[in-house]
């Protein structure tokens, strides 16, 4: 059966702020985050041929995932684009130097977040995906296997190497916690 | 007992309860005694309270706007069932044999020789006439089937069954061997 108006209606509601949360920590820019929420919806609307509300979400959270990458790769293109012939632009063009998004839009963050979702997006762009499927939105391996089609063992491999590459940070933060949890006692 | 590096690529799925209960008390056993082990556990925690406390952004209501108007103007997917089909379904199984007997019955019409008198047409060939249009038909056959692609092969061998392989194999070798006495 096609989604009618009503239905995707509903899934608008229900995971509008989710997608879009998704690709701003993915992305680190907000219009490029509202770009990517909008080309998701429109496409689950013409594209999607799923017919239960499960298969719909999941091929939603794909479309989103292989946009946001998408975004990230051509952003690292236009980078490089724009190292070769003209670098002195580069500097004046945070949006091109990957992770565009500017402290002021993170002041809700704690300083651990803003570092981590930082570190996250220096990760190739397929693991520091997986990384916020499971843990910031929460999907087991299982889940974010259906949806990306891949397997299992994959997925623990991306995370543990994704996991390796943020162990420095990781760990002087637990030091500072650990200092600061015996300074107020 | 495991090591260090099974127990970390496990760790995540512990924290969250993901894993087997004798994969789970293996860990949990590990830990116990390996103080590296508890303090990448520790990470684990810190990382996965950090992101999984993210603020959820809200998506601008200008946003939601726009992509339900753009649904206004454009229709959804049909089923496949529903979308008016342009043309017949083509099914390359039912294309293959009739495309095999027009082209034998080309090669047949192409190796009659006119005769070069006005005279009552003969309608009977020779056997070696006969021959060499069967060699031509099956030579025919055998380069539209080796033309044809993998995925081509594969619905034509769903419809065959195990008898294609057999098929062509035998038509390839009674068209290539005429001179070693293949059959004619």
């Amino acid at each position: 059966m096609s989604m009618d108006q009503a239905d995707f209606q509903e899934l608008l509601g229900a995971y509008g702020n989710r997608i879009y949360s998704y690709a701003r920590y993915f992305l680190r820019d907000r219009e490029d985050a509202q770009d990517v929420v909008q080309e998701a919806f429109l496409r689950l609307w013409q594209r999607c041929r799923a017919t239960e509300r499960q298969g719909r979400v999941a091929w939603l959270m794909r479309v989103t995932h292989n946009l946001c990458i998408d975004v990230k790769r051509r952003r690292q293109t236009a980078r490089d684009h724009v190292r070769v012939w003209d670098p002195e632009s580069l500097a004046k063009a945070p949006a091109l130097a990957g992770g565009g998004g500017s402290p002021e839009r993170e002041l809700e963050l704690s300083e651990i977040q803003h570092q981590l979702l930082g570190a996250l997006a220096t990760l190739p762009a397929a693991t520091q995906s997986i990384m916020l499927m499971h843990y910031f939105q929460g999907l087991t391996y299982a889940e974010i296997g259906r949806i990306l089609e891949i397997g299992v063992n994959t997925i623990k491999v991306r995370v543990h190497r994704g996991k390796r590459q943020l162990r420095g940070l990781l760990a002087e933060k637990l030091v500072d916690q650990i200092t600061s949890k015996r300074e107020t006692g | 007992m495991i090591g260090c590096e099974q127990v970390e690529q496990w760790l995540a799925q512990y924290v969250i309860g993901d894993l087997p209960a004798t994969s789970s008390s293996r860990v949990r056993e590990h830990l116990q005694q390996c103080p590296n082990c508890r303090e990448e556990l520790a990470r684990e925690h810190l990382l996965r309270d950090s992101l999984a406390n993210l603020p959820e952004h809200t998506c601008p209501p200008r946003v939601q706007q726009q992509i339900l108007q753009a649904t206004t103007t454009r229709p959804a997917r049909k089923p496949r069932a529903e979308r008016p089909r342009l043309w017949p379904r083509f099914r390359l199984w039912q294309a293959i044999p009739v495309g095999a007997a027009v082209l034998a019955a080309a090669v047949l019409l192409m190796s009659r020789q006119p005769s070069p008198q006005v005279a009552e047409p003969d309608h009977t060939y020779s056997a070696a006439e006969i021959q060499t249009a069967r060699l031509q038909a099956r030579w025919s056959l055998a380069l539209v089937l080796q033309i044809m692609n993998q995925s081509e092969r594969e619905a034509a061998a769903a419809v065959f069954g195990k008898q294609f392989p057999q098929a062509l194999r035998k038509s390839l070798r009674k068209a290539i061997q005429p001179s070693e006495g293949g059959k004619g």
